[in-house]
This record gives structure tokens, sequence and C-alpha cells, in this order.
């Protein structure tokens, strides 16, 4: 497994946010990471960035506790819910800039332009971009960094249908290239058949794992049953 | 490419900001550049290569003190500032730990700057050992401020608690007349919080640090690009998202004191900024009447002015304070008005308002008094009068009145006309 997350607690002065979490990602594999607001999605992300440390537990990579790697041999690549650019610099700039940072990249600044449609919009400031262009360029820039893990806050957030289909295609070829991918969301229909795995949260407890299918049957569920209705049957809620 | 980059981006931020607030920067800058001659006449009245007077000296530390005092126990904002971006892209890469030193230096180099002038001001510049031991001195100490803050923004418990000490420790060692003293106290106090920045502090709050630098950066960009209406929405929902320390439940409500409670709790919160104003306007009364700064400018700088311009700028202080107490309680009253059931009578809220306003006053007006050198039974008779001005003044609020404006006026003269007590 190349990501481990193990027994992980961690608490906010007034909310115990993760309650002794444990899941495993694997190279080549989409994970969906679901719940509600305040499921603890984005805490386990924290996590898994670094910029949170766990009161216990501890988060491996091949088998190597993450506060040990290096900052530059760190290979996570993180889109985050709320997209973060300079705001004076366009987007041509941007991608340059990451670019720069990470020379090693087979992928070029052209072939990013081309798989996510932003030729239009290159010498534009991020001000000047629709949230979903905006999403595009987070997603742009994302797949310009070095990385092994792929960790997607709501992705999905602003993009139309058609970039929808873009973003699933990039997925598919992080499958392809054996990176994981950690897709975090609560929009459930839209990573209802696109993850190999979903892992779902609520108030900060592990409440199932596993591929759609195995949840249904070790819950007993309706085999048709969407996505959405299993995680609300098991949170206890009518449908 | 990649630091280029994020100096492109500093100065194009920049530039947006001159591009449209030139007239400001401009008026900030006469206003500061006629300050500071004011200030270099009256302080080096003697003229270069004599020592400034020991009361100079004396209110320049305590300046040093307030500015470490405003950094190390009130700012809320990051002392050590980079771009959210900046740490969003490179705090995986080797590049962010050199930005954050950079980051550190510049802000060593600003203070030693600050800290220089200051030291100059005390020797009268002369590049003589006390100019150099003061240097050191007051370099120290405003950088040790500007660590110290970084410190407890991001520590927690004991260590938040050991850099107040420290700030106080440090103060100490300022103000003190042994330069033994100074030196071990501001010494060890800076070679501590520079160790400790330098090499213990590995684990940055990044979450909470990662949020205020993307609001103070939206809100830069936003200005610097001319976008008010986003700039005042993100700044609106950002106060309203503010996380409120003290909070009603925490203090020990009953029915008789609830309304005043609330009360008290909606006047802190009214907001840094108006009281800052206030705080600014006593200042510059206080400065008006008892020195001579704005000696040279017309009206203000005029000495037969100086008294009524003093007791002008502290009655807008009194006046203001009452608008903050009477608005809250106008919006209780209409809420009322509305339907809201208030298990209280109307004299119960009445008097949880004076009590209030009467508390506030007694505290401002031994503060005012003190320093505008006021005698104190004159105090004491401007604090009877003005409570029971303002005692009616609720009362006309509370109870309405169709000569309601002109009663507030006549209230608002015989104000103004009592606080020449204060300088009498």
């Amino acid at each position: 497994m190349f990501l481990e997350f193990d027994k992980i607690s961690f608490s906010y002065p007034e909310v115990l946010a993760l309650d002794c979490i444990s899941f495993k990602v694997a190279r080549g594999e989409i994970v969906g990471l679901i719940g509600a607001n305040g499921a603890g999605k984005t805490t386990a992300i924290l996590h898994i960035i670094r910029y949170l440390n766990p009161k216990s537990g501890k988060i491996r990579m091949d088998g190597v506790d993450i506060s040990k790697i290096k900052n530059e041999d760190f290979p996570v690549s993180y889109i985050p819910d709320t997209p973060v650019f300079y705001e004076e610099l366009t987007l041509l700039e941007h991608l340059h800039f990451l670019k720069a940072l990470y020379p090693d990249n087979k992928l070029s600044i052209d072939e990013i332009i081309d798989k996510l449609e932003i030729l239009d919009h290159l010498h534009k400031v991020p001000s000047a971009l629709s949230k979903g262009t905006k999403q595009k360029l987070m997603i742009a820039l994302a797949l310009l960094r070095r990385y092994e893990l792929l960790i997607a806050d709501e992705p999905f957030s602003g993009l139309d249908p058609k970039q929808i289909g873009i973003f699933r295609q990039v997925l598919e070829e992080c499958r392809q290239e054996q990176k994981a991918v950690l897709l975090s969301t609560h929009l459930l229909d839209m990573v209802d058949g696109t993850c190999d795995r979903y892992i779902m949260l609520h108030r900060g407890k592990l409440i199932a794992i596993g591929t759609k299918q195995d949840i249904i049957q070790r819950n007993a569920l309706d085999p048709d049953s969407t996505l959405e209705q299993v995680y609300l049957t098991l949170v206890g809620k009518e449908i | 490419m990649v630091y280029g980059a994020i100096i492109k981006h500093k100065l194009r931020t920049a530039w947006g900001m001159l591009k449209h607030f030139w007239p400001s920067f401009l008026g900030l800058l006469l206003g500061v550049a006629f300050l500071g001659y004011q200030l270099f006449a009256v302080v080096m009245g003697g003229g270069i290569g004599i020592a400034l007077e020991p009361h100079y000296i004396f209110y320049l530390l305590c300046a040093c003190a307030l500015l470490n005092g405003y950094r190390v126990l009130f700012n809320q904002t990051p002392a050590i500032r980079v771009n959210a971006a900046t740490l969003h892209y490179l705090y995986h890469t080797s590049y962010f730990r050199k930005i954050l030193l950079a980051e550190y230096l510049l802000s060593m180099i600003k203070n030693m700057l600050i800290a220089m002038l200051i030291a100059g001001l005390i020797s009268g510049f002369q590049y003589d050992s006390l100019f150099f031991g003061n240097f050191l001195l007051l370099s120290g100490y405003l950088y040790s401020g500007i660590l110290l803050s970084w410190i407890r923004y991001h520590g927690k418990g004991a260590l938040r608690w050991a850099a107040i000490a420290c700030y106080f420790f440090s103060s100490v060692g300022l103000f003190s007349n042994i330069d033994a003293m100074r030196f071990a106290l501001i010494g060890s106090v800076t070679v501590w919080t520079v160790y400790y920045v330098f090499f213990k502090l590995e684990t940055l709050n990044l979450v909470k640090y990662s949020k205020d630098i993307a609001f103070l950066d939206t809100t830069t960009a936003s200005a610097s690009q001319y976008d008010m209406v986003k700039m005042s929405q993100i700044t609106a929902e950002h106060s309203a998202n503010r996380k409120r320390r003290f909070l009603l439940y925490h203090m020990p409500l009953k029915k008789n004191n609830a309304i005043f409670i609330k009360c008290l709790i909606e006047t802190i919160r009214a907001g840094s900024r108006i009281w800052i104003i206030l705080i600014v306007f006593l200042i510059v009364s206080v400065l008006i009447y008892r020195t001579s700064i704005f000696v040279g400018l017309p009206v203000i700088g005029d000495p037969a002015m100086a008294a009524p311009l003093s007791v002008l700028l502290i009655m807008l202080t009194y006046a203001n304070i009452g608008e903050i107490l009477k608005k809250q309680l106008n919006t209780l009253m209409k809420k009322h008005r509305q339907g809201l059931f208030l298990p209280v009578s109307h004299r119960q809220i009445f008097s949880s308002y004076i009590l209030l306003g009467s508390l506030i006053y007694i505290v401002l007006t031994i503060f005012v008094g003190l320093l505008m050198g006021s005698k104190s039974y004159l105090m004491l008779i401007f604090f009877t009068l003005y409570s029971i001005v303002f005692i009616f003044d609720v009362f006309i609020e509370i109870r309405g009145c169709k000569f309601k404006r002109p009663i507030q006026t006549v209230l608002r003269m015989f104000s103004l006309i009592l606080s020449f007590l204060f300088v009498a």
C-alpha cells in the first residue's frame, strides 16, 4: 500500500475531528473520501499534507513515516477546496512558475494547456477567470508538480459537465501512471462510479470502507442503491 | 524564475496600490514628513550633537514598549508574512525555508533601521558609544518583539505565556538605569527568541497561518485591482466569522444583570477600529494641549486654540462612546417593539445602560484627567455633571420626545462647555 493512515485521532478545542481513523490507498487506485460537511475529510487531508500533526497514530507512505520525509521529497500534490493563486500573475505565468519548481515533471506546459483546454485564458489574471477555469488552473498546477499521490478536496466545485469529463480523464491517466488519488467530496453523485473504493466518514468516525458493492453487501442494502442512498442509510437518515 | 515570479507579483501588487491610492499615499507621506519635521524641531531642539533631554528619551522608550506590547500581546495577524500561494506551492520544496529566512532577515533590517533612528535621536546623532549601545539594545528589543509575536502566533499553552513573559522581561530591561541589567535582560531575550525561531520553531500552525495570509492576500489583491466591493465583502465575511473569545455564557448571568452583560459584550465587540480611533483622538488632544509638536501649523498649532481643540477632541471621544451605547439601546428597543419578549422592565434596561456608561466614563475621566494634568476636584465635578447629562440623554432616547434633537443639541453644547474643566 502506498498511503497508510493508521489509527489517527485528532481533536480541535471543542470537537473530536478524527476518531482513530485507519485506511490505506494503493498506487493506481482512486479512492473517494466522502462525508457530509464536518465529517473530518479536510482534517484527514490536512494530516496527509502535514499541515496538522496527529494526536495519536501514524501516517506512512511506502512504509516511511511522513514526518521523516524531507520537504523536497514529499510526493503529494494537493488541490485545496479554495483556489490559491498569485493574484497578479497570469495563468501562463503560474504554469511557468510551477514548471520552474518541478522541471523534471515530464508533462509540458503545452500538453497541460491542451489537456485542460485553457488556451483562451493564458494571459488573464485569476480574478478575471470563471470559477470553473480557476478550478482547472488549480488542477493544471497540481499536475505540474512531482507527486505519487494526488489529493483533491471538493474538485468538482464550479466545473461544468464538460470540465468534469476532462477531470475524470485526468484521474484515469493518473491511474494508468500508477499514481494514487484521494478525492474528497460531499457531492456523492459526482464520485459514484469514478472511484475504486470509498472511505465514508461521519462526525470524525469511519462508518464504512470498501468498494460500493462491498459496502452494500456488508450492510445488506438494496443492490441498486446510489452512493448517496448508501451513505445516508449508514448515517441513519431517511432517504 | 521562482524568486523572479514572487518578486514580480509583489511589484505588480505594489504598483496597483500606488496607481489607485496615490492621493492617500501622498497625504500620508506629507503627514509623516510634517510630523517628522516637527518631532525633530521639538525633540532635537538643542540641535544635532546635543543628547536628548531625559523626559524625551523616556517618551521614545515608552513608544518602543507600546509598539512591542501591541505586537506581542494584541496583534492577531502574523508578524512574518509570505504569500498564501507561496505557502501552498512552495511549502513542500526547499524554497520555502529560504523565503521564510529572507522574511526574518528583512524584518530584522526594518527593525534595525527604526532602532538606528531612535538611537540617533537619543544621542543627538553623535556616533559614539552611547549611540552604538542604544542601537544594539533597541535593535534587539524591537526585533525580539517581532519574533515573540511570531512565537505567540504559532505557539500554544506554556509557549505563549513564555513569549508574553519575555516581553515583560525585555521591557524591564529597556527602562532599567543599570547598563548591565539592560544588556542582560534584552540580550538574553533576543538570543533566546532568535535561537528558538531559527532553530526550534519547526512546527508552524499552518492551518491558522494559511487562512490568515489567504485573507490578507485577497484583501490586498482586491485593493490593488481596485475591486472595493470584493474587498469590503471579504472583510465583512472575515469579521463575521471571527472567533469571539468573550461570550455571554462565560459570565455569571442572572436575570437582573443579563442586559448589563449583553451591553458590555456588545461594547467590547464594537470593533477594534473604533476604539483605536477614539484613543488617537485622546492622544492628539493631549499632544495639542501639552506639547508644542504642532507649532507652525495653522489653527492646530496656534497656542490660543490649543485648549478649545483639545477639549473638542476629548468630547468627541465621550460623545462617540455615548453613541455606541445608545445605538445598542435603540436596537434592543426596536426589537422589543417588533415583538422580542424581554422579561425585564424598561427601568432595568435603562439602569443597565446607565451603569455601564458611568463605569466607562469614570475610567475615561481618570485617564484623561491624568494625561491632561487636570485638577482632581474639577474632574469629580465634570464626571458628576457629565453623568447627569448622559442619564438625561439616554432617558430621552428610551422615552422618545418631540424635541429630542434640539434637546440633544443643547446637551452637546453643555457637555462641550463642561469639558473645559479639563483645562481649567
